[in-house]
């Protein structure tokens, strides 16, 4: 009985969570389902040493993100085609940035060029391969376009920022 | 995502995993907890204002502790809870309590969920992991695994941060007494609290010695095979805050049938 005292006491965070990553109310129980079998599993194996919110988190995360894989074998989502975002002409940035520097420019370019929100969006979408969809309702996006605006324009700034760093390494080249 | 040209992405993907530096989610946790931060998490701090990774994943656990259905997602919500309910119940082997939430049991499952996990699967689950049970662990031995240290069987003293803990700790075969700690230097009072896993108090109080005698009533809250929490902290005569023990866990055992009982 306590068990299912504990777990009850979760369920808001957890069902909202799988609610935002599956977008789909039958996908989003199967999710939550998962997550409170697995810990049901292994509530032996924790120690009290984290709350019990913050080790459900690390399930919830986990079993979201293998969700996503799975789910990505499935004909991919329109707002997931990257080919609809402006070339802005000329070399793509994430192109000419793979080619020519490092990760560590590239995250200090993406930590300089965006915003925090911009940020979080590239970090989840690039990083996490969470699709834009489920990024605009885990981080409560309420722009039209949700997250995707938020790749577009940062790609953009991303681009600028990269022109920029080209420049200052010809100045110094030269 | 997935028809976009792999090789475009290997590089902010590089840049974007996490490194060796990266925190633990437990880390994390308690950066959220900001009053519960010490000196290793503000080195930890330190690393996530820097980290784009980290900062994502911050932000990810802040707004999973802040989750609740939005308006738009309350009867989904609902209806997810309704059968959480359900399948924890039956998990657990409890009576299923009746549902608070609208719409429990009133719609017929898809033909895909015959497939999936629902009663048949449930219930296969759960004979597996008896069945587990029954060919690994002799019979008279089954039952929650033994938390250690245990201090039934002598005097042991569990040195913590500062306040040593005698007792209780580990397993116990009936619902302790009291608790008991060692007297920490300058020490004029001590405040002691018991919590549930999920630090949820169940009680709390003040002490003038090294010990404090729990109520009946607490003890009648030890559920044998249900673990709890306790922690006690020891005050200077200003009542400051002068050193604590780390969070002890115990739990009554689970008392096993003998054979012809």
């Amino acid at each position: 009985m306590w068990v299912q005292e504990l777990f009850r006491r979760h369920y808001p965070k957890v069902v909202s969570w799988c609610l935002r990553f599956a977008g789909d109310r039958e996908e989003a129980y199967d999710l939550a389902q998962t997550i409170f079998t697995k810990a049901f599993r292994h509530l032996e194996s924790f120690r009290g040493q984290s709350k019990v919110s913050t080790w459900l988190y690390s399930i919830t995360r986990s079993e979201c993100m293998n969700f996503l894989k799975a789910r990505s074998t499935r004909p991919p989502a329109a707002e997931d085609a990257l080919e609809e975002l402006p070339a802005d002409g000329g070399t793509r940035p994430d192109e000419a940035l793979e080619r020519r520097v490092s990760a560590e420019l590239v995250r200090a370019l993406l930590d300089q060029a965006l915003d925090e929100t911009e940020k979080k969006v590239f970090t989840l979408h690039y990083g996490d391969e969470v699709p834009l969809d489920a990024i605009t309702r885990l981080l409560g996006l309420s722009n039209r376009s949700g997250a995707k605006a938020y790749i577009v324009s940062a790609k953009r700034k991303l681009r600028r920022a990269f022109r920029r760093w080209k420049a200052s390494e010809r100045g110094l080249d030269a | 995502m997935a028809d976009a040209n792999p090789t475009e992405r290997k590089g902010l993907e590089a840049a974007l995993a996490p490194t060796d530096a990266c925190v633990t989610i437990e880390q994390l946790s308690r950066l959220c907890d900001a009053d519960r931060a010490g000196g290793a998490d503000a080195r930890a701090a330190e690393h996530v204002a820097g980290c784009l990774r980290c900062r994502t994943e911050l932000a990810l656990l802040k707004a999973f502790e802040a989750a609740s259905p939005g308006p738009g997602e309350e009867e989904a919500a609902s209806w997810i809870v309704a059968r959480l309910e359900r399948d924890v119940a039956r998990m657990t082997g409890a009576p299923q309590a009746r549902s608070r939430f609208p719409g429990a049991g009133q719609d017929q499952p898809r033909w895909r969920r015959l497939l999936a996990f629902r009663p048949v699967a449930g219930a296969l689950a759960i004979a597996a992991a008896m069945l587990l049970v029954v060919l690994n662990v002799p019979w008279r031995e089954a039952g929650p695994p033994a938390l250690s240290p245990d201090v039934a069987g002598g005097p042991a003293v569990f040195r913590s941060d500062s306040v040593a803990v005698v007792g209780p700790v580990g397993d116990l075969d009936e619902p302790p007494a009291e608790l008991r700690w060692e007297a920490a230097p300058g020490a004029v009072s001590y405040s002691v609290q018991m919590m549930e896993v999920d630090r949820t108090e169940v009680w709390n109080a003040q002490s003038q010695k090294a010990s404090v005698s729990l109520p009946a009533a607490v003890r009648a809250r030890m559920v044998p095979g249900k673990p709890l929490l306790w922690q006690v902290v020891a005050k200077d005569g200003a009542g400051k805050t002068i050193a604590a023990s780390e969070v002890q866990r115990f739990r009554v055992r689970v008392r096993q049938p003998h054979p012809g009982e």
